[in-house]
């Protein structure tokens, strides 16, 4: 044996790195160590060369850290040296933990973790060894505990789930250092669990390496929810539980734990429910947005909020999450607490109002919001204060919301335009507690809008302040001016103004932000005298040192280009400022201008290098003034360093003692001079850039690339309100209607129709002009009249002869008849009016006693298209009607989903049957879907501001109302029907009488649920529309 | 009879025009918005032109509102029974043609047609009134003076004054006064201050800016000088303007809002 026994420390051992490393340790040992070393050495031999090997190079640590518990060590790796295969990766995974670790983690617990890899080896091999290998390098590093879970999570898959356990417990050892390094010991369980749920349906592979790193830091319940809420949709929905295992952590990695632990709770409540699983897979990846657009104060609360919707009505949780920062722009925390409490108790009859009213999609849901709002955004006041600055400044104003709330507004955008510029107005103010003042404030800021316009602002060209920190210091200067005179002008904004300041000076004086700082200035300097107290220390400092400055500008004769010579003058002040403080020498242009006071503290290098240019830049100005504003100031060559919000503040904040003194003219004139003879283009306002802006008005905004959208002329926009059954609600704003220009023929289809119902027109004339009124008749019984009516005068005459009282009514008058009817046809123009329809055998053309016509060269059995047959019923119908005198309109619609319901004006009331009407009527095509809901609504709104006696709407279709979107579920008609229904009777409620007519045979089946049997009628024989529409439109009108 | 001269302003040449037509006997279609003195004006050329002589005629003005029940006989004159007997009565227009006055046909696009077809003979050369329920034909006074106005503002094209119509009048277009004149016009009307009236005309110049863009007419000078009264009488600023001009020249919400917003801001109350 002893032969062998040395053949394991042969020359080729000992010659390799490892070995002789040994070697050298042993040579510091006594012999008799040394021995103790060979004779282990031997024994372990026997077994494995290569354990004994590893022993070698582990034991002279060893025995110089143990001692007399050396032997222990040895026979705890002895035992492994059979357990783990004739390789004895074991007990070479032992001997390779170093003495230092080993020390540490002690013998106690190297048998314990002996103990652990004999018994997984002693099911598979392989994974024994796995899992020496793993275990053996972050032994001492990682606590045992948490390894002795790891590693028993990976021993319960090979035991519970045989050999497809052990691949997996191959994987998951595989990833243990990733594992180990994220999680804790109470996650392994469920971790290797969530493998075998997503490795059962197809996944899995990937899944233990692929542990996002971003659940590293979280607390151990968050860890356990993530993992649970995985497990939980995973056994479920494999791919949705692996979705969410994959994304949640990088979603939520940007919040704080309070917020994160938050919304795993919501997740959790959420995840519950299988119908919101989809939901909330796609409201994951919008985490940051939503919740980053809410206060940041009222986040936490928000997600309370959320949390308690999650588990009432999870489905609906995820709207809310959607729409919780518009709602929070909307309302205060209050406010959004009674929104969620009123949602919960109308979300108990079913999710699916639920739903609806956390997305905000239902009237309720609104009304309830704004209820609880105090906050005003331009979208609702935006009317008012357009016509404000409209009236105000004599031209038309459009308004658009910009991010920020500030007082000095951005300079607007393509000022002066006979169509009025775009002015940008905040989208929402809800900084005071009342809207009444939120109003006031807007109001405060539309009269500033309104004043740069009516006093000139804007005739100072933009390049003259293309200089960001120069346009800052002219809408001060400018601001000021503005504001005094519209104090003046509108002795009434006085105290509008006056209020504002005094409100927010103190609270935007406390603000770090730079452009606070200038808004607060102006703020201060517009204050009455006597309220200067309520001005932060700060700001009252700087705006002690600008008033001298600003306070010839509010004289009423002060221009816009004195704003500007100031705005320059102030920029030269604060570079004097700088000098002085600094010590440089002073701007010789400004010198007899102003006086710089007090020394003030040193500026910060990069102060004084942008200081030193600006006064550079401004002493060639001086000097030689007739050069442009963009070669000095702006341009490429003039290399100007554009100085900051923050810095300017600095500057003034430093508290400079600023005056315009007696040599103001000499200084501001060589200014004067140059600001009059600015020119040029104007330039992109930086301030702009970057702004986010939304259209009040509607009609922009319209998706391209669309084929069948493309290249068409399409007119304004409207949305409406749709009725959903389910809900009994409306949802509003719904439908995106969108007015669209009908491409007309030349007239052919018009003229050939006409010429096809050649016989039936003149009788159909002659029948309308028989129910077209007299005109005038005579009236009886008047006591005051054109004429005398003999027949009373006679009879008062014997009245009077038998002595009794005459009747007084002895005169006729011809009294008006008036006939005063409008009718509106709304005409489906689906693609199934595409079809071909096939008739008996036409009648001859053209006699008096079948009326009914057929075209000019069609065949004797007619095959039409529905649109077509429609289209000249229309045609025949309108020729009749011009007889007669009625008011009428007709309109198309069709569309594609509740974002492009589309009408098409064929003739609008004010219109006479002119040939562009002609036209249309020709250019008549079948399009896509029937919503008829929001066309409904759209011809209903065409016809509420006419003021006929009687209203008439007339709808003519092929088939049952029908969009992809149209409720829920594509199979079933009934909230088409239902939203029909409801859009009928508004018609009713608004003084219009609604009269369906189809040729759909069907029709009975849904007109019955859509309106009463006497509203509408179901033509059997399509054909005979063009003869029957007149009649029905006869007795329809002349019946009611 | 003659009474005292009416107030009018003039603004432009509108006196020497309209005297011109006078002097060639030519009849005279005013065109103007509502409340801008058509009447008035006509009411002083009627006095002024009129001069010392009395033909009976207050003010020597016949002034008939139109309206579309008005008829033939309203204007030219009927039968009435008075006891036993049946007395002829001249309607205003005879009136005014047998003495020689101004006949002032106010709104006429309101009238019916057959109405107005009525006015034509005495519009050219002729001048003449058929008067057909007596079987006679009036010559017009030489003095008698045909006006008539009308708004094309707010008119439909239904109610479009017909071109045989139009075509037979010179036409003098009227408008609201410049701010300075309509700041005199209301001063001594209502009798206030000056500097009230300059705000009151401010008012009206402002919210004229939304004509066509929500209002059909602009604030006219009477309800300019109605708010001015309802303030002589002690009634607040803001309040009168709410009173005499947001609440009458509109019933919209948003129109109305803004412009008390407008009021809010040039009145102090």
């Amino acid at each position: 044996m002893e032969g062998v026994g040395r053949l394991w420390l042969d020359r080729g051992f000992l010659s390799s790195e490892a070995g002789a490393a040994a070697l050298r340790r042993c040579l510091r040992l006594s012999s008799a160590q040394y021995e103790v070393i060979l004779g282990w050495g031997d024994a372990l031999a026997r077994r494995s060369i290569r354990a004994a090997q590893g022993f070698y190079c582990a034991a002279p640590e060893m025995a110089l850290h143990l001692g007399s518990a050396f032997s222990c060590w040895v026979a705890i790796g002895q035992s492994l040296v059979g357990a783990g295969g004739p390789g004895g990766e074991l007990a070479l995974a032992y001997f390779s933990v170093g003495a230092e670790r080993a020390a540490r983690v002690g013998l106690g617990v190297l048998r314990e973790w002996a103990e652990l890899l004999e018994r997984l080896a002693g099911k598979s091999e392989r994974l024994g060894a796995s899992l020496a290998q793993a275990t053996a390098s972050v032994l001492g590093r990682v606590a045992w505990p948490k390894i002795r879970a790891w590693a028993e999570a990976a021993i319960a898959l090979r035991e519970r789930y045989g050999w497809r356990g052990e691949l997996l417990a191959d994987l998951y050892l595989a990833a243990g250092r990733r594992a180990l390094e994220l999680l804790d010991a109470a996650d392994f369980a469920s971790w290797a669990e969530l493998g075998v749920v997503l490795r059962q349906a197809g996944w899995g592979g990937d899944l233990y390496i692929a542990l996002p790193a971003s659940v590293r830091g979280w607390g151990v319940a968050e860890r356990a929810a993530y993992l649970r809420i995985s497990l939980a949709l995973a056994r479920r929905d494999a791919e949705a539980g692996r979705e969410f295992y994959l994304g949640c952590p990088a979603a939520l990695a940007s919040f704080a734990a309070a917020l994160r632990a938050r919304l795993l709770a919501a997740c959790e409540a959420i995840a519950a429910d299988p119908d919101a699983v989809p939901e909330l897979l796609g409201g994951i990846p919008l985490l940051g947005a939503c919740i980053g657009s809410i206060p940041e104060a009222e986040r936490e609360a928000a997600l309370d909020l959320l949390v308690e919707v999650a588990r009432e009505a999870p489905a609906a949780a995820v709207q809310m999450l959607r729409v919780l920062p518009a709602v929070f722009e909307r309302a205060a925390l209050d406010g959004v607490r009674a929104w969620v409490q009123r949602g919960l108790e109308i979300g108990a009859r079913d999710a699916r109002t639920a739903r609806a009213y956390f997305g905000l999609e239902s009237r309720t849901s609104w009304r309830v919001l704004s209820g609880a709002a105090t906050g005003v955004a331009l979208e609702d006041v935006g009317g008012v204060l357009g016509k404000f600055v409209s009236m105000l400044s004599g031209q038309p104003a459009r308004l658009v919301a910009s991010a920020g709330l500030h007082f000095s507004l951005p300079m607007e955008e393509g000022a002066g335009r006979p169509e009025g510029g775009e002015i940008s107005l905040p989208g929402r103010i809800d900084c005071f507690p009342s809207e009444e003042e939120n109003f006031r404030f807007y109001k405060v800021l539309a009269a500033m809008a309104a004043g740069r316009r009516e006093f000139g602002t804007y005739e100072v060209p933009r390049d003259a302040i293309a200089d960001p920190a120069l346009s800052a210091l002219f809408c001060l200067t400018d601001g000021y001016r503005v504001a005094r005179r519209l104090m003046r002008a509108y002795p009434g904004l006085a105290p509008d103004f006056a209020w504002v300041a005094e409100r927010l000076v103190r609270a935007w004086g406390a603000d770090e932000s730079g452009r606070r700082f200038l808004d607060a200035l102006l703020l201060a300097a517009l204050l009455p005298p006597g309220m200067q107290s309520s001005v932060p220390a700060r700001v009252a400092k700087a705006a002690a040192a600008v008033s001298p400055c600003l306070a010839p500008l509010g004289s009423p004769e002060a221009t816009a280009y004195d704003a500007l010579r100031v705005a320059e003058q102030l920029w030269a002040l604060v570079g004097g400022a700088r000098r002085e403080r600094g010590g440089a020498t002073s701007c010789s242009g400004l010198d007899g201008a102003v006086r710089v006071g007090r020394a003030a503290p040193p500026l910060s290098g990069e102060l004084e290098a942008f200081a030193a240019q600006r006064e550079a830049a401004i002493a060639e100005h001086m000097t030689n003034p007739a050069l442009s504003v963009r070669q000095e100031w702006g341009g490429e060559t003039g290399g100007t360093l554009p100085i900051t919000a923050e810095e300017l503040m600095r500057v003034l904040e430093a508290g400079a003692e600023l005056r315009l003194g007696p040599g103001e003219d000499n200084g501001g004139e060589g200014v004067a001079v140059y600001a009059c003879d600015l020119s040029g283009g104007i330039a992109r306002d930086p301030v702009e850039e970057g702004k986010q802006r939304r259209r009040v008005e509607s009609g922009v905004g319209v998706p391209a690339g669309r084929s069948w959208r493309a290249g068409r002329e399409e007119g304004p926009t409207f949305q409406y309100d749709e009725w959903d059954y389910h809900l009994g609600d409306y949802r509003p704003a719904w439908c995106r209607l969108t007015e669209v220009a009908v491409r007309g023929d030349t007239g052919e289809f018009f003229r050939d129709t006409l010429a096809a119902y050649a016989a039936l027109v003149p009788e159909l004339r002659r029948q309308f002009q028989r129910i077209r009124a007299a005109g005038f008749r005579l009236v009886r019984g008047f006591e005051d009249g054109e004429e005398v009516d003999l027949h009373a005068a006679v009879d008062a005459r014997a009245q009077v002869r038998a002595r009794r009282a005459p009747s007084p009514k002895l005169y006729l008058a011809r009294k008006r008849e008036v006939r005063d009817v409008a009718a509106l046809f709304l005409v489906d123009m689906s693609a199934s009016t595409d079809e071909r329809v096939l008739g008996a055998p036409a009648p001859q053309r053209a006699s008096r006693e079948d009326l009914r016509a057929v075209p000019a060269g069609r065949s004797a059995v007619r095959e039409q298209r529905i649109i077509d047959v429609l289209k000249e019923a229309l045609v025949v119908l309108a020729v009749a009607l011009e007889g007669v005198g009625d008011a009428y309109a007709i309109y198309g619609f069709s569309g594609h989903g509740r974002e492009n319901v589309e009408v098409y004006p064929i003739k609008s009331f004010a219109e006479a049957l002119g040939p562009a009407v002609q036209s249309r009527l020709g250019g008549i095509e079948p399009k896509r879907s029937t919503r008829m809901g929001a066309a409904l609504r759209h011809a209903v709104q065409k016809m509420v501001g006419l003021s006929s006696a009687a209203k008439y709407l007339f709808l003519l279709s092929d088939g049952f109302p029908q969009d992809f979107d149209y409720g829920e579920d594509r199979r079933s008609n009934a909230y088409g029907i239902r939203d029909t229904a409801m859009a009928l009777r508004e018609a009713e409620a608004a003084g219009i009488l609604p009269f369906c007519i189809t040729v759909d045979k069907a029709g009975h089946d849904y007109l019955r649920d859509m309106c009463e049997a006497s509203r509408y009628l179901v033509i059997e024989d399509v054909f005979s529309l063009p003869r029957v529409l007149p009649r029905i439109y006869q007795n329809v009108v002349g019946t009611n | 009879m003659k009474g005292s001269e009416p107030y009018y302003l003039a603004i432009g040449d509108e006196l020497e025009v309209f005297r011109a037509a006078y002097d060639c006997r030519l009849p005279v279609l005013l065109k103007g918005p509502t409340g801008c003195g058509k009447t008035r004006f006509v009411q002083y050329m009627a006095y002024v032109l009129g001069g010392e002589r009395s033909n009976g005629i207050p003010g020597n003005l016949i002034t008939v509102a139109c309206h579309e029940d008005l008829t033939g006989s309203d204007l030219v004159g009927r039968f009435l029974i008075q006891g036993d007997e049946t007395v002829w009565v001249d309607g205003p227009l005879t009136q005014a043609v047998r003495a020689g006055a101004f006949c002032y046909l106010d709104e006429i696009v309101e009238a019916r047609k057959d109405t107005i077809v009525l006015i034509h003979p005495l519009t050219d050369h002729r001048r003449i009134l058929p008067i057909d329920k007596k079987g006679e034909i009036l010559e017009a006074h030489p003095d008698f003076q045909l006006v008539i106005s009308y708004n094309p503002g707010y008119q439909s094209a239904l109610k479009d004054l017909k071109h045989s119509t139009r075509q037979r009048f010179v036409t003098i277009d009227f408008d609201y006064p410049p701010r300075d004149k309509e700041a005199e016009i209301i001063a001594h009307e209502a009798m206030v201050p000056a500097d009230l009236a300059i705000q009151l005309a401010l008012l009206g110049e402002k919210v004229r800016h939304l004509k066509g863009a929500g209002l059909e007419e602009g604030v006219s000078t009477r309800l300019l000088i109605y708010a001015a009264q309802l303030i002589r009488q002690g009634v607040a600023p803001r309040r009168a303007c709410t009173a005499a001009i947001s609440r009458s020249v509109t019933d919209d919400w948003e129109l109305r809002r803004a412009i008390e917003e407008v009021i809010g801001a040039l009145f102090l109350d």
